[in-house]
């Protein structure tokens, strides 16, 4: 270990916002630097406790955690918030708006912006390891944003002990409540935009959906972040889970699913990638293209 | 693979953001990853989002005729927070401000006549040895 690294790992235990926002980028930007810190601070990990927040685009998760987050910062002493929106498509960038619905002045709040660098599913692709640095740091009661997702993204869950998934009123009808996906893996449901009249019959008619097609185990909340609505029910429902989990074998199973998905998106991270540019440096690319060499020959000469 | 990550800020009691808005998009379709700070910051909750976002550069916005002050804070608490970044800045600044403005560390001052290409290519001037890929 060189002497950078060292004052690396001794800020990320300290807290060190200068520190923490740099070894973000590392990892963020696929540097092997990134990695090597990542495998010092593995074994300096502690208990850390994931809220997933997700939901469509527009419904109003950035706006929630707004209101939340002033609660939470009351009961715990930091608090680290990744918010993940997407990349575009055609350039690579990124427009980031999630932040600036956060109105915190907490300094006990790190938060950072995380663009999902074209990955599909919501999420950003290196977001299991920023959350193991997270669990080295101070910030180990995270807020994970995803972006604006759909029905069958739900990658979130393998990296939450809670995951909660947000709807606006109108969004369909109890068809859509039957479908897999989204549904299940929602810990809590929240109706947003409750000060609108539209809410309370989609309210009810979602209510009525879980509880015929889940037994009531899903809670289903209303709330308005506007006039706080709901906030509190929301937030003691939080508590009330987090310490079942706590207290219970739930959040060993959680942390036994999550050590595994984060090994699988190394792989797919690390492996895939260096394995794309080794075939791409052999030159099969231009071959490919051109349609000189049998993809499915490759692969299966690549996989036996 | 490095992304250039640009921070742009509204400091202080101005809510005129559609140029900020459009040189947020703007960024981002050339390649830009651009944290829009919404409007109505401090100069602190602007340092603090450099910091945690470890942000390459710093554009601040400012219609309201208070950028000496505004623009001032934010270098000095960069500075004083130890944060090495590129500070641009633009909107409502007269001329007599520029040179001022440059003093406090800000390497460009865009004014309503520069054009989006300008604002662009000053940025990518800048950066063009730090992309890898």
């Amino acid at each position: 270990m060189n002497l950078n690294q060292k004052s690396l790992i001794d800020g990320i235990l300290e807290g060190d916002r200068l520190i923490i926002g740099k070894a973000i980028s590392l990892i963020e930007n696929g540097e092997k630097e990134g990695f090597t810190l990542l495998k010092e601070i593995y074994p300096l990990k502690k208990d850390i406790f994931v809220l997933g927040i997700t939901g469509p685009l527009g419904v109003g998760k950035s706006t929630f955690i707004d209101k939340i987050i002033e609660k939470l910062t009351d009961e715990f002493d930091k608090i680290g918030v990744l918010l993940c929106d997407p990349s575009s498509p055609i350039s690579g960038g990124a427009f980031l708006g999630d932040r600036l619905r956060l109105k915190t002045k907490n300094e006990n709040v790190f938060i950072r912006s995380m663009a999902t660098r074209t990955f599909p599913y919501g999420i950003s692709p290196s977001l299991p390891f920023i959350i193991d640095l997270f669990s080295a740091s101070p910030y180990r009661n995270i807020i994970v944003e995803t972006a604006g997702i759909g029905q069958g993204d739900v990658s979130i869950k393998n990296f939450s002990h809670l995951t909660l998934v947000l709807l606006s009123p109108l969004l369909g009808d109890e068809i859509q409540f039957l479908k897999g996906g989204l549904m299940e893996i929602s810990d809590i449901l929240i109706v947003t935009k409750g000060d609108y009249d539209i809410a309370e019959p989609f309210y009810k008619t979602l209510k009525n959906s879980i509880s015929i097609f889940y037994n009531d185990l899903i809670p289903v909340y209303m709330i308005s972040s506007s006039n706080g609505f709901g906030i509190d029910d929301v937030y003691n429902e939080i508590m009330k889970k987090r310490l079942d989990l706590f207290s219970s074998d739930k959040y060993l199973e959680r942390e036994k699913i999550r050590r595994l998905e984060t090994f699988k998106y190394l792989l797919k991270e690390l492996y895939t990638k260096k394995m794309i540019e080794k075939i791409e440096k052999e030159g099969d690319f231009k071959e490919i293209e051109e349609g000189k060499i049998n993809i499915y020959q490759k692969i299966l000469d690549i996989i036996s | 693979m490095k992304k250039i990550k640009v921070l742009i800020g509204k400091p202080g009691l101005d809510g005129h953001d559609r140029g900020a808005k459009v040189i947020s998009k703007a960024l981002m379709e050339v390649g830009y990853e651009v944290i829009y700070t919404g409007i109505r910051r401090t100069p602190e909750e602007i340092v603090k989002m450099a910091i945690e976002e470890d942000v390459d550069a710093v554009g601040l916005s400012c219609l309201s005729g208070a950028h000496l002050d505004l623009f001032k804070k934010v270098s000095e608490l960069l500075k004083e927070k130890g944060k090495d970044v590129l500070l641009f800045g633009g909107g409502i600044i007269p001329k007599e401000d520029i040179e001022i403005l440059k003093n406090y560390g800000f390497k460009k001052i865009f004014t309503p006549d520069s054009s989006i290409k300008e604002i662009i290519d000053f940025l990518d001037n800048e950066f063009k040895s730090k992309v890898t890929n």
